[in-house]
């Protein structure tokens, strides 16, 4: 569910229901739309950040995403946490193959 | 290999075509989260940090190379070209999508294998000892127990919803290398007196936020009485169990709090009432099950032929992996071959799909067509012609699945951790990664000699650190990543936790650390005769301490 962890400048997440990709909200565009790049999505704060998760909830109503949250960001929309900065940059080791 | 019959397979094709109907549901908006995800979770299927993971089960560790195949065939087709081998003989998957999974399982069911039973509160996947069946010294295969169990809590409808996850894990060896005493249940097959075969059952064991070492309950079940007894141990958690903390929930809680003797009764109370019935296994049954677990059509040979010993002499590389990564097979002139998923700075249990391909077809061509995975996060090639091993090793170092380290200190367990799992308080991976290149010196390593390292990205203990000889938990300081350092953890025969060393360290300090510890045994042991836990077990944790906190 939708909590706040803080009054500063956040990006909303969520994982997209159908390939459980980590997308991020986007408000700035015509139409609402989840990306794929944090670095896409919309820095939001106070009252804007409420509208947006209002809407981002009804997406996951209409079956887009799951388990939408938002989280604290600084300036250049890095996650202020290790854990959201791996969740959005992949994980930190090569993988697969060679 | 045990073959599914028709009623196994109508089973698991039914189970997939249900899961096909609730994903429709699920994207069709029919079925809410909430709704969905116990039946997603049903099916082996998570939402992770950064897509979802699959878990599928791979029964006692045995695989055959048909199934191997349809492994490395689902990594390329759904996923990214790889999967992980866990420490409970699972495979995951860490990237396929939702609308794809009825299509992965329906694959997976044309070769055997499913995903259930691999997450939430059931009797999970059975895990046995990676040699059954050929290991040296052993008194029964051990496989064919966990296929009784399999069948037995398959579905079983007082058992799909305890307290907790419940996890058995079976040896047929008095060396126990499937980590027996930190399961819900262990057993172990053993013979009696009178040379009759049955089994001692271990309880309680468990890792996690509270690790305990379980305890024999009945050194000595006869195998009649292998289900009724389990039952009457599983009824008792499933009455007593606490369902009203998780934390407090799993088995071995309620063995701590009950007392082991008065455990022991309950058992036996519930077990008297329902010995003499259904539960009892007929020799029968037994004798249908061995047979799918006959040997294979083994050559008679002489054992360590000439032309194996020769390349021994002749070449040392090939001696050392010899010497690291076999194993002595029951049979004269075969050996237990592991194949090393730990090469130096590689990622602990993940294989690629080419690799999963090729090490099927060496299967075929020298292993009689079958694989073990271990809970060491490894894989064995269990029967092997000595004179074939320099050709095999040939063949595995073209393939970088030869490193000679099986047993040795880069060969680490290490969980997913912060870089998949939405658990994580810390990475695992790349400090195993770290630990794995400083000691990439394989003349090193061998001169270390056996030293388990064993890595968890949070206390729920995946990566086994409690009971490794040196175990490393990742925990998180304001935001930092910091190392637990424990020494003297054993999760074989002689099983113990391990103790904590001291304050934790960075994630740039906690090479170091290990690489201290290590040091101080070299110093301070009594000759390379004395391993690493032996040491600590003479020693205590003190002479390490003081090396590595007063020296800074
Ligand atoms: C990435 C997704 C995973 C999640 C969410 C997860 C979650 C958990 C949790 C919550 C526990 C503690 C259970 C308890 O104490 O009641 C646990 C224990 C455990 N998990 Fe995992 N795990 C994951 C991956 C793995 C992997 C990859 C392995 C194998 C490498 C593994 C093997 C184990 C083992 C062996 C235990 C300890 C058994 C015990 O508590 O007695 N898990 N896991
Ligand atoms: S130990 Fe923690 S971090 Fe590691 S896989 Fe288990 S739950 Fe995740």
């Amino acid at each position: 569910m939708a909590k706040k962890d803080s009054a500063g400048p956040q990006v909303i997440t969520a994982n997209r229901l159908d390939d459980g990709v980590v997308v991020y909200f986007a408000t700035d565009k015509d139409a609402v739309q989840w990306v794929e790049k944090i670095a896409d999505a919309s820095i939001l704060i106070g009252d804007a950040l409420n509208a947006a998760l209002v809407r981002a909830e009804q997406t996951v109503a209409a079956n887009e995403v799951v388990d939408v949250y938002p989280i604290p960001v600084d300036e250049a929309k890095h996650p202020q946490s290790r854990r959201e900065a791996v969740r959005a940059a992949g994980p930190t080791i090569a993988y697969g193959a060679p | 290999m045990y073959r599914y019959d028709d009623f196994d397979q109508t089973f698991v094709n039914e189970r997939v075509e249900q899961f096909r109907d609730q994903v429709a549901r699920r994207l069709s908006g029919e079925l809410t989260e909430d709704e969905f995800k116990p039946l997603r979770l049903m099916n082996g299927l998570y939402l992770q940090l950064h897509a979802y993971m699959l878990r599928v089960a791979i029964p006692y560790g045995t695989l055959s190379s048909t199934q191997l195949r349809k492994l490395a065939e689902i990594s390329r087709k759904y996923d990214r070209g790889y999967g992980h081998f866990t420490t409970r003989q699972n495979l995951q998957y860490n990237w396929p999508a939702l609308k794809d999974t009825p299509d992965i399982l329906a694959e997976l069911a044309t070769v055997e294998m499913h995903a259930l039973q691999t997450s939430g509160n059931c009797i999970r996947n059975v895990t046995a000892d990676q040699y059954a069946g050929v290991a040296a010294g052993e008194v029964d295969d051990p496989r064919i127990y966990a296929e009784v169990l399999r069948q037995w809590s398959s579905l079983h409808p007082e058992f799909s919803f305890l307290p907790r996850k419940f996890k058995i894990a079976i040896t047929g060896c008095a060396n126990d290398r499937a980590a027996i005493k930190v399961h819900d249940i262990g057993l172990v097959v053993v013979q009696n007196e009178a040379g009759e075969t049955g089994f001692e059952f271990w309880v309680g064991g468990g890792l996690g936020r509270t690790p305990v070492i379980g305890k024999c309950i009945n050194p000595f079940v006869a195998k009649r009485d292998l289900l009724s007894y389990t039952e009457a141990v599983l009824r008792v958690y499933n009455m007593l169990g606490r369902r009203d903390n998780m934390y407090k929930a799993r088995i071995k809680i309620l063995v701590n709090e009950t007392g082991v003797e008065e455990f022991t009764r309950l058992v036996n109370e519930e077990w008297a009432e329902i010995r003499e019935g259904y539960l009892e296994l007929p020799e029968e049954e037994v004798q249908r099950i061995r047979a799918f677990f006959a040997p294979p059509a083994y050559e008679a040979l002489e054992a360590d032929p000439a032309e194996f010993m020769q390349k021994l002499d002749a070449d040392p590389a090939f001696a050392d992996w010899a010497h690291a990564n076999l194993a002595p097979h029951k049979v004269s002139g075969y050996a237990i071959v592991n194949l090393s998923l730990k090469p130096i700075g590689g990622i602990p249990g993940d294989v690629t799909d080419s690799q999963m391909e090729a090490v099927a077809g060496l299967a075929d061509q020298f292993s009689f067509g079958e694989i073990r995975a271990t809970h060491e996060q490894n894989l064995t090639l269990p029967h092997v012609r000595q004179k074939d091993l320099y050709a095999l090793w040939e063949a595995l170092q073209a393939l970088d699945l030869a490193t000679p380290n099986v047993g040795l200190v880069s060969d680490i367990i290490a969980c997913p951790g912060l870089d998949y799992c939405a658990l994580a308080n810390a990475r695992s991976i790349p400090v195993a990664q770290m630990i794995s290149d400083r000691f990439a010196d394989l003349k090193r390593q061998h001169d270390i000699g056996p030293l388990k390292i064993k890595i968890s990205g949070c206390i729920n203990a995946c990566g086994h650190h409690h009971v490794g000889h040196i175990g490393i938990l990742g925990v998180d300081k304001k935001g930092t990543e910091f190392y637990q350092i424990t020494l003297g953890g054993s999760a074989e025969e002689d099983a113990a936790v391990g103790q904590i060393l001291g304050p934790a360290f960075g994630y740039d300090e906690v090479t170091d650390a290990v690489e201290n510890v290590v040091n101080t045994y070299l110093e301070l042991r009594e000759g390379p005769g004395e391993t690493f836990l032996q040491m600590v077990r003479r020693t205590g944790v003190t002479p390490f301490k003081e090396a590595l906190y007063e020296a800074a």
